[in-house]
């Protein structure tokens, strides 16, 4: 599910990254992207630790995350290199325990969220994930489409 | 370096005092040290982040990195090279005293830090006044400070359980009467460090979290 931006870089969609098995970042074998994703997975997230070794990303098939809030900055390709893989974060229990309390995407339009809050610490998180999913959709967009 | 954060945004916050006797701190200094030996043995370019990632569980908890998330699972090297993952919770044996936390809201947060950051005394010192004005307001600083702890407590503990005294349950408001309860058990260490769990839970979001615009190295904004 590659495609090339108007930049003329190949564009990967998150889910590519979220699910380590599939991961084509770097060419990795089979072996070594469910060695990956078992780490991710349980919260190991070696890609995303200091001590492993960055250079094996081709980083530059990364520029987009869509919904992933700590890559929003002007340069995602530098701050993979910086702090790891999207996937790690984005699987991360900090973030998925967001999900319950952000609307839900149904045909016919948005249900509300499971459980309402006013926690000020999650209403800010939200606002954050909010701000970078619609930054990065819009940028994704942008590279799709043109 | 960044590391993705390992606990629940909405969990609860549950303290526990170090000195609980129900804390298996034999069992977490022991393994700290296997820790700290081994990482004596690697290059020294990478030996402060992989510090940082093989701190101890229980450490990491009580600093409140994880927000009090008894749960949140950190990496543990044990001796051989084998990682595994531990939370707080699993170096409690039963009954601990769990101290349940609730968020304060942000102008109390606010109200509380600046009764503790209180130094009248060190700026009539700087301002040349008179020693007994300089002592005069060193007190009302001890007093101010005294008082954002044990508001601290009162606004943001929300029931203790296995507390020796009785139930406590969610929801009791916290009187002068638990205050006073908590300072024959503790003394003035237990409600400083329960003011200070209570404030780390109410932090606004840090840069692991997502705080936006922050530039590296940067404290959030208080």
């Amino acid at each position: 599910m590659r495609r090339t931006g108007k930049d003329g870089r190949a564009v990967v969609r998150l889910e590519l990254v979220v699910d380590c098995r599939r991961c084509e970042l770097d060419g990795a074998t089979a072996e070594e992207r469910q060695r990956r994703a078992d780490q991710v997975y349980r919260p190991g997230l070696c890609c995303t630790l200091p001590h492993f070794d960055a250079s094996r990303w081709t980083g530059d098939l990364v520029t987009d995350y869509h919904a992933a809030p700590l890559w929003d900055d002007d340069d995602p390709i530098a701050r993979i290199s910086e702090s790891g893989c999207a996937g790690g974060w984005i699987t991360s229990p900090f973030v998925a325990s967001l999900a319950h309390y952000r609307p839900v995407v149904r045909s016919g339009g948005m249900a509300p969220a499971r459980l309402p809050t006013a926690d000020p610490v999650i209403l800010d998180a939200l606002a954050v994930l909010d701000d970078a999913a619609a930054a990065t959709s819009m940028a994704f967009t942008e590279a799709t489409l043109t | 370096m960044l590391t993705p954060p390992r606990h629940r945004i909405d969990a609860p916050g549950i303290y526990v005092h170090h000195t609980d006797p129900a804390l298996r701190l034999d069992l977490v200094e022991l393994e700290a040290a296997v820790s700290s030996e081994w990482l004596t043995t690697v290059p020294a370019t990478t030996r402060d982040d992989l510090a940082k990632i093989y701190r101890h569980p229980w450490y990491r908890y009580a600093s409140g990195e994880g927000r009090f998330d008894l749960d949140a699972k950190y990496p543990l090297r044990l001796e051989g090279g084998v990682i595994i993952n531990k939370s707080a919770r699993d170096y409690l044996d039963a009954g601990a005293t769990l101290f349940r936390l609730r968020r304060l809201a942000r102008e109390d947060r606010d109200a509380i830090g600046v009764l503790l950051g209180s130094d009248r005394a060190d700026t009539m010192h700087r301002l040349g006044r008179p020693f007994d004005e300089v002592v005069a307001a060193a007190h009302v600083d001890a007093l101010n400070r005294i008082s954002g702890l044990r508001r601290a407590v009162m606004l943001g503990l929300d029931g203790v359980e296995n507390w020796h005294a009785g139930p406590w349950p969610r929801g009791t408001v916290v009187d002068e009467a638990r205050i006073d309860a908590l300072d024959e058990v503790g003394g003035a260490a237990l409600l400083q460090a329960l003011a200070l769990a209570i404030l780390r839970y109410s932090d606004p979001l840090r840069r692991d979290e997502g705080l936006p615009s922050a530039s590296p190295g940067t404290e959030p904004s208080r």
